[in-house]
């Protein structure tokens, strides 16, 4: 009677007759074994991961309304993370895991007066972290900020801006990231 | 019987006559070397990190050059822990040596008046204790100017080596400074820190 390991291989007993088709069942539970390996090995070293971004086109933020970001190009996108074609605002997650999320707002300060720039990174429309400056009497109108977050499959994580001055509205560029940080 | 140069794996030599028993050999160090892989592969897609988020306000006094939310054990709670990390009540102990990211968040609003411009800074603050009781520690941090209209909303991240020898761990913690001059700041709850490892040291 054959028996077979933890990985599923079959093998010949003792008391088993010798046979190319037992040989035949070994070497093909072996290759199955091997190819479940293989396809761990991609996924652990493949972890999904994505960036938005709206850099050549701007997004018009009215004053104190907290403005989803939307985005015209996918700079990467390994696993599907994002589809603007249908959501031009998100990524929806499909694997449980800790997501390393970054993203940054460009406010325009030749337009507009800016007293603070945030921003603020949401999962299913709950903030989670937010940055904000204000100082923006020099250098440039670049706010970002980075965070960890536990989500489960069909969270959706989005990304949103908040200003406060004056000259209504302010155009903005945009580029969001994620990446899987660990598997749960 | 001989085993293959690389994998130790046997197989018969030219005047090896071939048993059931030869197959099953094979057939189980396979088994071990698959088994071995699978368990490295888990290891670094399933990488140990957690999230400890407060979950009540807390009060910092204004001058107070640092202090740990993650002192008062009541106010905090493990959002995730992904495993390795040994998390307790109020802090986080780092068990394994690695690379490893690290960042956190806070919400701070001034209790009463507010000093425009006043520092807000949020650190993240490692401790490795050794078995000497010398510590070393390690600490990086964001630091913004209050606007006065309505708090401050701070993230801070980071990368940094985890080095332990033998018997040593490191505590992962969030601190909050300011320097507003006429009242306490409030670090609002949901205040967290996070980290994972990135992977192995280099050397």
């Amino acid at each position: 009677m054959p028996a077979t390991t933890s990985q599923g291989i079959t093998y010949p007993c003792i008391a088993d007759i010798m046979s190319a088709a037992a040989w035949q069942t070994m070497v093909t539970t072996m290759e199955t074994a091997l190819l479940a390996t293989q396809a761990a090995a991609t996924a652990g070293l493949n972890r999904p991961t994505a960036q938005l971004s709206r850099t050549t086109t701007t997004q018009n933020v009215a004053v104190t309304v907290a403005t989803v970001a939307t985005y015209d190009v996918e700079d990467w996108d390994t696993t599907g993370l994002a589809n603007i074609a249908v959501n031009n605002d998100r990524f929806t997650i499909a694997v449980n895991g800790l997501y390393f999320v970054t993203g940054d707002i460009t406010y325009n300060r030749a337009a507009s007066t800016i007293a603070t720039g945030r921003v603020t990174f949401t999962r299913n429309g709950t903030r989670f972290a937010a940055h904000q400056h204000s100082e923006f009497t020099a250098g440039t109108g670049n706010v970002r900020a980075t965070a960890l977050v536990a989500c489960v499959a069909t969270d959706i994580i989005r990304m949103e801006a908040l200003w406060t001055g004056a000259t209504s509205p302010n155009a903005v560029t945009s580029r969001f990231a994620i990446h899987l940080a660990a598997r749960t | 019987m001989q085993l293959t140069d690389s994998q130790g794996l046997p197989c018969p030599t030219e005047n090896d006559f071939i048993t059931a028993l030869d197959l099953q050999t094979l057939a189980e160090a396979v088994d071990a070397k698959v088994a071995a892989l699978n368990a490295r592969f888990s290891v670094a897609a399933f990488a140990p990190g957690a999230i400890l988020a407060s979950n009540a306000n807390q009060s910092v006094p204004t001058g107070v050059p640092s202090v740990n939310i993650t002192n008062v054990t009541t106010q905090v709670v493990t959002v995730y822990d992904t495993g390795n990390q040994n998390i307790s009540a109020g802090f986080a102990n780092i068990l394994v040596s690695g690379i490893w990211a690290f960042g956190a968040y806070a919400n701070v609003i001034a209790a009463g008046a507010v000093t425009v411009n006043t520092v807000r800074q949020l650190s993240i603050d490692m401790e490795i204790q050794s078995s000497s009781s010398d510590v070393t520690k390690i600490n990086f941090a964001e630091r913004v100017s209050e606007s006065n209209t309505g708090g401050e909303f701070i993230t801070v991240s980071g990368v940094m080596p985890v080095r332990l020898g033998p018997g040593q761990s490191a505590d992962v913690r969030l601190g909050f400074a300011h320097n507003n001059g006429t009242s306490n700041v409030i670090v609002q709850s949901g205040a967290y820190v996070w980290f994972y490892r990135v992977g192995n040291l280099e050397d």
